[in-house]
């Protein structure tokens, strides 16, 4: 079989030894249902109170904020779905450029009748201004991704957080929730939830070598309603049998993302360099500022990138087209690069190459090669 | 035949035929068999009825997805058949009628007595009333209505009484393979699968062509397709998919065609490869999916040109359909759903942007001529791969 060099981290990472070591151990170790009154049970449920309490020092904020979840678009729900439930149609305002967990609320939130303003994001920057236009008094909810999935930008959560205390106070102290997609965010760049000064913030564990199918919420606002209901588990926000190895093996994984954060963010800078380099004749749709370097994103015109990514994966390489849009031309077009304001026959062939702390200059540079020669033959 | 269960089937057209009547028949036969091979079956024809009894070890469900995709049944009925005496026929229709669909005991109906033996000393309109009492014995709450029944109980008087309820319904048409072979060129989207059915309606067996560019089009695209060939399989009594490697082709056609042509030149080439495998594969005409004036390779000027690629005659069932009744009949045939997955069966790198519309046949001819790309071609030929799919629609290996 031919070998596989993987450009897709962004998508989800290969799982971590430790955490996949954890995971096991847990799985075989810890029986019982954290719910059950037995020893079992209360043994499972202090290892996964002891999870929770590593994870929130891990992040610096009160145990109780963290909300284990399957995923963070569960995490996502959670928030955009307590909304549901308020008499008052509230108004929304998120970017164009969500990820679609929260992107395909949109249709939700319009048929119950809420107003919902979407912002814009040339590229793939959304402005302070924008927002401080788009709050009105209505406004309960914003939630603005911190690192962007498709090209990496990096939003300045911290000023748009303040867009909005701002305003806040101008309007009497009423509260808007900000909630942030933190998924590609963590474990990769370094920030603090508490310097953001967000409410609520959705995270993955399968982003950051954990396993799939568990993430967390971090929520410190008290109005935030669980989106199904049952046994009271994680204080009655996220029902349904704790997954306990998934969950410690989480934790596991963000220990060893978070306390390697700045050498590993300095080595796939490195790489994110050398190929920007290699492939300076492409034109990159990924800003050089103010982007994660985990995520390069290209334009590798005049081949579509469903096209190019098939004829990568040939030779062995794993990257995403970038565009989440079809390559069909008749089809309308509702990709983040087009709100993104490319051009459509470079978001066409858009290809994301997204990394991890394990990739290798070898591999980044046989990768250089491949997307050389295939460009130069198709020229 | 013991442990066996009886089924009539109805024959629509080809009960007006004359003196080939016997052949389209026989055909039906066979091809009927041929989808339920491996059980025991007895077919016995008789005037614009087929009776076809088959083992019971064979599942009811493979019985009628038999019968609801051979062409030229156009009903079919679970039958009971027994000596020709009133009131072994009224037992026998208490049988019949314990089952579906009279078994709920609601609504109306209405009994249907026919006797082809005069001899019999009961008339039709008695033993209707006859059957009539027995259904209301059984279920009271049913009731008569001799113009809209929800349900019919039949009887007739033949060699001996054979009973049976609402027929369910067949394809209609005639029998595959009774007006000959052609070939399909198979695409991926909702169209050619339709006209397939159409053109097997009307008795013509075909092999179906697809051209795979790869990696311009995914391998996903391919496996649709294959979907596609099986599900239109049992229709066709079994397909052969021919799958055309393209992607030289295609490259070709782009280097050495105007951007505008490029899409008529795919369509040529297609063409004349799609006549010269149903050359050799026996096969007498071409079959597409095209609508007049869906696409711009679907215009007058456009169709005539490419037809000129095929010697042999090109046949396109849904010329002057419009697209609603082209996807009505994809979703009844059951293959909407896969057509519109959504995996591009030509890249847009090969798209023009504005595309030829009234091309001048002679001047393309021309054209596709100075591109000398027979070599390429017959290459593509050699190298097609074919995948056989039997008449039960699964892929044989």
């Amino acid at each position: 079989m031919q070998e596989i060099r993987y450009f897709d981290s962004a998508a989800t990472t290969i799982m971590s030894r430790i955490a996949l070591d954890v995971y096991q151990q847990v799985a075989t170790t810890y029986i019982g249902n954290p719910s059950s009154l037995h020893a079992e049970g209360i043994r499972a449920k202090e290892k996964l109170e002891q999870a929770r309490d590593n994870l929130a020092g891990l992040l610096s904020v009160p145990k109780g904020n963290l909300t284990f979840t399957a995923g963070a678009s569960e995490a996502n729900a959670i928030v955009f779905n307590s909304l549901v439930w308020r008499l008052q149609k509230p108004h929304v305002i998120i970017s164009n450029i969500e990820h679609s967990s929260i992107k395909e609320y949109i249709r939700l939130m319009k048929q119950l009748g809420w107003k919902v303003t979407t912002l814009n994001a040339p590229g793939g920057f959304i402005k302070a201004e924008d927002l401080r236009k788009a709050l009105t008094k209505q406004t309960r909810l914003v939630s603005l991704m911190l690192v962007n999935n498709v090209v990496g930008t990096i939003q300045d959560i911290q000023a748009l957080v303040a867009e909005v205390r701002a305003y806040e106070q101008e309007q009497g102290g009423r509260k808007i929730h900000f909630h942030t997609d933190a998924t590609q965010a963590f474990g990769k760049i370094p920030f603090s939830l508490e310097t953001l000064g967000v409410d609520s913030a959705a995270f993955s564990a399968h982003k950051f070598h954990g396993p799939k199918g568990v993430g967390f919420l971090y929520n410190n606002d008290p109005a935030i309603e669980n989106l199904s209901r049952g046994g009271g588990q994680e204080a009655g926000l996220r029902p349904g049998t704790e997954n306990l190895p998934g969950i410690v093996s989480m934790v596991e994984a963000a220990k060893e993302a978070m306390v390697n954060v700045f050498d590993h963010e300095k080595h796939v800078m490195q790489i994110n360099t050398l190929l920007r380099q290699r492939l300076s004749f492409l034109p990159s749709i990924s800003p050089e500022r103010s982007c994660s370097p985990y995520i390069l994103n290209v334009a590798t015109r005049p081949l579509p990138s469903e096209v190019f990514t098939r004829m990568l994966y040939d030779k062995g390489f794993c990257v995403s087209s970038g565009s989440a849009c079809s390559n069909n031309a008749k089809q309308k077009r509702e990709g983040v690069l087009d709100s993104m304001q490319i051009t459509p026959s470079l978001a066409k062939s858009s290809i994301r190459i997204s990394f991890s702390a394990d990739t290798t200059t070898e591999e980044t540079e046989a990768l250089a090669e491949a997307i050389t020669t295939l460009i130069q033959e198709h020229a | 035949m013991k442990n066996s269960t009886l089924y009539l089937l109805r024959l629509g057209e080809i009960s007006l035929k004359g003196l080939n009547r016997d052949s389209f028949e026989k055909r039906l036969k066979q091809n009927i068999k041929q989808k339920l091979k491996g059980y025991r079956t007895q077919v016995n024809r008789q005037k614009g009825r087929i009776f076809f009894e088959i083992s019971n070890e064979c599942p009811k469900e493979t019985v009628e997805m038999a019968l609801g995709t051979t062409f030229g049944v156009v009903g079919y009925s679970r039958c009971l058949r027994c000596e020709k005496e009133i009131t072994v026929i009224r037992e026998t229709a208490k049988r019949l009628i314990a089952d579906e669909p009279f078994n709920k005991g609601v609504g109306t109906f209405k009994s249907i007595a026919k006797r082809a033996d005069k001899s019999f000393p009961m008339t039709s309109y008695e033993i209707d009333c006859s059957l009539g009492e027995v259904v209301h014995e059984m279920y009271p709450d049913m009731t008569v209505d001799v113009k809209h029944p929800k349900l019919t109980i039949h009887c007739e008087i033949r060699d001996q009484a054979y009973l049976y309820t609402t027929p369910k319904q067949g394809p209609g048409g005639l029998p595959v393979s009774t007006a000959g072979k052609g070939m399909l060129l198979l695409s991926g989207g909702i169209d050619s699968p339709v006209a397939a059915y159409r053109m097997a309606q009307r008795g013509l067996k075909m092999d179906c062509i697809y051209f795979h560019a790869y990696p311009y089009t995914s391998d996903q695209a391919l496996e649709k397709v294959k979907t596609l060939a099986s599900l239109i399989a049992p229709y066709l009594q079994g397909t052969r998919l021919h799958v055309v490697p393209f992607t030289e082709g295609q490259l070709w056609i782009k280097q050495h065609s105007r951007e505008d042509e490029t899409t008529l030149m795919f369509r040529a080439a297609m063409m004349h490869i799609a006549n010269t495998i149903s050359v050799s594969q026996e096969g007498s005409c071409i079959v597409t999916g095209e609508a007049l004036s869906q696409v711009a390779s679907q215009t007058l000027e456009s169709m005539a040109f490419t037809d000129s690629m095929s010697d042999q005659l090109v046949l396109r069932p849904l010329v002057g359909m419009d697209k609603q009744e082209i996807m009505n009949l994809a979703m009844k045939i059951g293959t909407y759903e896969t057509s519109i997955l959504p995996y591009e069966d030509c890249c847009v790198l090969f798209s023009p942007k504005h595309p030829l519309v009234h091309p001048v046949k002679l001047v393309e001819q021309e054209h596709y001529r100075s591109m000398a790309i027979e070599p390429l071609l017959e290459e593509a030929i050699k190298n097609t791969e074919i995948v056989d799919f039997g008449a039960n629609g699964v892929e044989r290996k």
